[in-house]
């Protein structure tokens, strides 16, 4: 019995070469549709750092069963989080704890971008003055760092903002000395390559490497969701590559 | 170049770090216990309570004519986008409350929404004549605003339990629900049907409303700029 089809051969034909041409064409214009395109290097990062994070753990247990606890040790390290409820409940110490604990990290994140770095001390600062006015905010149980970077961002951004104003409305009286160089090996220009990048690029870009956060405390962080940090972060990427290797440092 | 090797030039390019100064810490007697900010979805009821108490006691004030002349479903569907789009509204109105507080409600979905808003009235409206539009539409403006300024004063005192940091988008979110108040009003008293005048006149208190309200941030935004 023959069978009947819907579908002529003509139909099938027309539907063979329209997708070979469409794949033709995204491999000439080096196109992707939206869902083939996955960021191989950030999923393959993300695994290998909790990998390592997970072996981490498991190192330290062990080593704790095996080893006897030392009796004159102050007391285990607590979590940011921990110190987060203790300083909402009035704390000092805990307060002290947290500002030693984070502060190095904020500050070379102030310093990982273009404009803070001759500010970066007093946008610390002010960072910790917001963060004690908004500790109220703080939901126990939510991961701290990305509710601390929050307010970072925005007093990077307000103080941008501020200084720009006054900036542009004053004039030098005498020149500055150059920065001496610091003798290290000469290298890619970072400012001018970071400042290169848009504000959001920049911004995820810091966070990730320079700050070491995850994917997911970056997007708490920026109010965004992980995708579109790691199409910030690629972009970002992208940018950099292609300035780097205008400049001679690529392959 | 790969990614690890800008890895690399990133990290080694912020280099040695001038040495970080001496942080100031609060004084003891200024770090005392606080009481904690509601969670989410408490502030967002909230916001979604200053809608409906606004929107009925306006209507109670002017008369529920609006109520009157609707049929079962264009009431049911009338009111299903309301409470949608002030549900929205009060979702991102209370993750502006804190840092970090979740995800910004997209641009786009809130246009779909607007969208979806009109498409709903012009097809559950027929009639798009425009005699005595503006005659006729003016006064409900004017109520609609009249009755967003207190639900805008409402939701300001909400905001200011909690800690804002972009007050473009939370006056933004503010004016919206401020505006979805009015119009709330404006469909439980408004007795007109036409379609024209529903989708511009009451339409327009919201849109107002919310540019009104991303304005005022801008300009607190900016003042503290200038301090």
């Amino acid at each position: 019995m023959s069978s009947t089809s819907i579908v002529s051969p003509q139909m099938r034909f027309g539907a063979s070469g329209f997708i070979t041409i469409y794949k033709k064409s995204c491999v000439f214009f080096r196109w992707r549709p939206p869902w083939r395109r996955r960021n191989l290097y950030f999923s393959c990062r993300e695994r290998h750092t909790r990998c390592a994070r997970g072996a981490a753990k498991i190192a330290i247990i062990g080593t704790s069963i095996v080893s006897m606890p030392d009796p004159s040790a102050a007391g285990t390290a607590e979590s940011l989080e921990q110190l987060m409820q203790a300083y909402q409940n009035g704390d000092g110490a805990a307060a002290d704890a947290l500002i030693d604990r984070i502060s190095p990290q904020l500050y070379r994140f102030f310093m990982a971008q273009v404009f803070s770095r001759k500010y970066a001390h007093d946008l610390l600062q002010d960072t910790w003055l917001r963060v004690h006015q908004a500790r109220h905010t703080y939901r126990p149980g939510e991961p701290a760092l990305p509710w601390i970077y929050a307010i970072a961002r925005h007093v990077r951004v307000d103080g941008f903002r501020k200084l720009r104003r006054i900036e542009t409305r004053e004039r030098g009286v005498e020149t500055l000395p150059e920065r001496a160089p610091d003798g290290s090996a000469p290298g890619p220009d970072l400012e001018a390559l970071l400042g290169a990048l848009p504000e959001s690029q920049r911004e995820v870009i810091a966070m990730l490497k320079i700050s070491d956060m995850s994917l997911e405390e970056v997007a708490r962080a920026t109010s965004s969701s992980v995708g579109s940090v790691k199409q910030k972060a690629h972009r970002g990427y992208e940018k950099l590559r292609q300035l780097l290797t205008a400049g001679g440092y690529g392959r | 170049m790969t990614d690890r090797e800008i890895d690399e030039l990133l990290e080694r390019g912020v280099g040695k770090l001038p040495p970080m100064g001496a942080i100031q810490t609060p004084p003891a007697s200024e770090i005392r216990p606080v009481r904690r900010l509601a969670p989410t979805w408490a502030l967002a009821l909230g916001f979604f309570g200053v809608f409906v108490a606004v929107a009925f006691a306006g209507a109670s004030v002017f008369g529920m004519y609006g109520v009157r002349a609707l049929t079962m479903g264009q009431r049911i569907a009338v009111f299903s986008v309301l409470a949608c789009m002030a549900g929205f509204a009060a979702v991102a109105a209370a993750r502006e409350m804190r840092p970090a507080g979740g995800r910004r409600i997209a641009g786009w979905a809130l246009a779909v929404t607007c969208c979806s808003m009109l498409l709903g009235f012009a097809l559950l409206f027929h009639d798009y004549g425009m005699r005595r539009f503006a005659a006729q539409g003016m006064p409900c403006f004017g109520a609609g605003l009249l009755f967003a300024v207190p639900a805008a004063f409402c939701v300001t005192l909400l905001f200011r339990r909690g800690f804002v940091l972009n007050l473009i988008a939370a006056g933004l979110a503010a004016g919206l629900m401020a505006g979805l108040a009015g119009l709330g009003m404006l469909e439980l008293h408004c007795p007109n049907l036409n379609a024209m005048h529903v989708m511009f006149w009451h339409v327009a208190v919201v849109v107002v409303s919310g540019l009104a309200g991303m304005l005022a941030g801008w300009i607190i935004t900016w003042r503290r700029a200038r301090t």
